[in-house]
């Protein structure tokens, strides 16, 4: 068996027990609560786990094709599934990583490429990971308008055939209206100031190419 | 000689500032996202959030016996020990004391956690009106030293509503600044209404007193901070991070010390703090906002601090003062910690140094049982947390 094929394999396993484990704490979180974390929302946790088993089973399937990349789709859900469905998410996320690290050794390069001529794209990419990660922990029309805010800031961030006025609409919907309205919170009014001179950066590149017509 | 893409490219100006920047931005990100996390799972942006809080919130469509006990589970208690359990029928409901939930030192003779009941009881019989049920209470039915804290017969009646019910769930203490406004003494004197027999209420207002009673104050707060044995019962009343806040539903929480905003969203960013900071924290906001921003203080005093009964009256005194207090938008603060020194001196057999000092402050042969301050809030006071009405009852 190949490297790729034993990463795939073993993704698809850590997969599939990861599907299981967020359907045992959807179901049975609040009576096995040593096994599952002791969460105070396993019915949530279990379900947003399933989702995350989703994540690794599709990255799993996709790590067939040339390419790394993918292999960050199992090592996220893999460390996530930490925090959502405790002891039971030692075996997948352990299968998991090792998938990862294996899929990683067999086209790792090619990743590292990628993410490295993107730097600021990366950067960006981040930071709507931690804005989605605050509406998923705030009051329901916080977590809306960060919700909305970092999709939107994801889309500033990747779609690079949005015109100019569009993609600054997009940027100022990403970062300004979750961070005026959860002020208090302090770190979404950092995040707008770090995201707003990478967004620039972005905008810029996405006029270059105009400019090299000329 | 044609470069090729095996050989280094040169450091460049360009290419160093490039670097530069890329590095910063990505510790600047690095940072942001850790921060993020924090907020998460700290609940910053979730305030008065979770199945803590839940008992604020569905406490009025709870109907019946059910009902009143939802309303009494959000009455004030000290430092939020919550020391009730209940035994619901739908002719009575039996109200017990809970052993276990005491504060050690700081309340050694369990005068605080009786009047903690008291408050709980008043909230539950001005619940029983508008649910239609008429309250016959009976103290302590077992005698003082039985496990019944309180037997409340319901009898059903017309629904009929009222006020002090309608601000049930907008009661909490509030330890933020008050405004420099004075209060008129006809307000403070319609806060209190009829005294139970033996509990008496006085206020303490004009310059003179209130700095004295400040004084007093900060005086005990920096005493039973510096008295190790209080300092260790105090501080295992804190709940330091939101997970232990939810998980145990109970204790002082950082959204209940009256800070600002932004105060408060730094505060629940930051590391859990220590005991010793928590307590030089305490005594500074003592000093500086608590005693620096009362427009008057109100003093229950009686002549038998010692009976149960007196204590439970007292209680439900007080709960109801803070909850006219709520309806005229006059913030209160419950602030013992004279009387938990004075307490303490008692059963250490320690030389008595604050009780003569509040006792001047004082009529003649009255002791003081319970101390608060009231003021025009600058902001509101935020819910802290409460077990259900399912963990407290049966």
């Amino acid at each position: 068996m190949t490297r790729r094929g034993a990463a795939v394999g073993i993704g698809v396993a850590g997969g599939v027990l990861l599907v299981v484990a967020g359907l045992v704490q959807a179901t049975l979180g609040a009576v096995i609560p040593d096994w599952t974390g002791d969460k105070l929302a396993p019915v949530g946790l279990g379900l947003v786990t399933v989702a995350l088993g989703g994540v690794a089973l599709l990255a799993a399937h996709r790590l067939r094709r040339p390419g790394a990349m993918w292999a960050l789709g199992l090592l996220g859900p893999g460390l996530l599934s930490l925090s959502t469905v405790g002891v039971l998410a030692w075996a997948p996320a352990a299968l998991l990583t090792v998938a990862a690290v294996l899929a990683a050794m067999d086209g790792g390069g090619d990743a590292v490429r990628t993410l490295a001529g993107e730097p600021v794209r990366v950067l960006l990419t981040v930071l709507a990971a931690a804005e989605l990660l605050m509406a998923a922990g705030a009051a329901p029309l916080l977590a809306l308008i960060g919700g909305l805010g970092g999709v939107a800031l994801l889309a500033a961030t990747w779609l690079r055939r949005v015109p100019l006025g569009p993609h600054i609409g997009l940027a100022l919907l990403g970062v300004l209206p979750f961070a005026g309205a959860a002020w208090t919170g302090l770190v979404p009014v950092l995040l707008a100031a770090v995201a707003a001179p990478l967004l620039v950066v972005v905008r810029d590149g996405h006029r270059t190419p105009a400019a090299s017509v000329r | 000689m044609p470069s090729t893409l095996d050989e280094p490219r040169p450091v460049t100006r360009r290419s160093l500032l490039r670097g530069i920047g890329l590095g910063a931005a990505t510790v600047a990100v690095a940072g942001t996202g850790l921060l993020g996390y924090r907020v998460y799972d700290s609940g910053v942006l979730d305030p008065g959030g979770g199945p803590a809080h839940e008992p604020w919130r569905d406490w009025r469509d709870i109907p019946g016996a059910g009902g009143a006990v939802a309303a009494a589970v959000l009455a004030a208690s000290p430092h939020n020990t919550q020391p009730w359990t209940f035994v619901v029928r739908d002719d009575a409901i039996q109200m017990f004391a809970d052993p276990t939930r005491t504060t050690g030192s700081v309340d050694p003779f369990s005068r605080e956690r009786y009047v903690g009941l008291g408050c709980a009881l008043e909230n539950l019989t001005i619940a029983c009106g508008p649910r239609g049920l008429r309250p016959d209470v009976t103290l302590l039915p077992d005698g003082p030293s039985g496990a019944r804290v309180a037997r409340v017969g319901l009898t059903p009646e017309p629904a009929r509503p009222d006020p002090l019910h309608d601000v049930i769930d907008r009661r909490h203490t509030n330890r933020g600044p008050y405004l420099p406004d004075p209060i008129a003494p006809a307000d403070l004197a319609a806060l209190a209404g009829p005294r139970p027999p033996g509990v008496d209420l006085h206020w303490i207002t004009g310059p003179g007193p209130t700095a004295a009673l400040g004084t007093l104050l900060v005086d005990a707060a920096e005493a039973l901070c510096a008295d190790e044995q209080q300092s260790v019962d105090n501080f295992a009343w804190f709940r330091a991070s939101n997970d232990e806040a939810q998980a145990r539903r109970d204790g002082l929480v950082l959204d209940g010390q009256g800070l600002s905003p932004f105060e408060l969203g730094a505060a629940r960013l930051l590391p859990a703090t220590s005991r010793v900071e928590g307590d030089r924290f305490w005594v500074a906001r003592t000093r500086d906002v608590h005693v620096a921003t009362a427009a008057a203080y109100g003093v229950v005093t009686t002549t038998t601090p010692d009976d149960r009964g007196t204590q439970l009256e007292a209680g439900r005194l007080l709960q109801r003062v803070h909850l006219r207090a709520t309806a005229a938008g006059i913030a209160l603060q419950h602030m013992n910690q004279v009387t938990e020194r004075i307490d303490r001196e008692t059963s250490t057999g320690a030389p008595a140094t604050f009780a003569p000092r509040f006792a001047a402050l004082l009529p003649p042969g009255a002791t003081p049982l319970l101390t608060f301050r009231v003021g025009r809030p600058v902001r509101d006071g935020r819910p802290t947390p409460r077990r259900s009405v399912a963990m407290v009852a049966s």
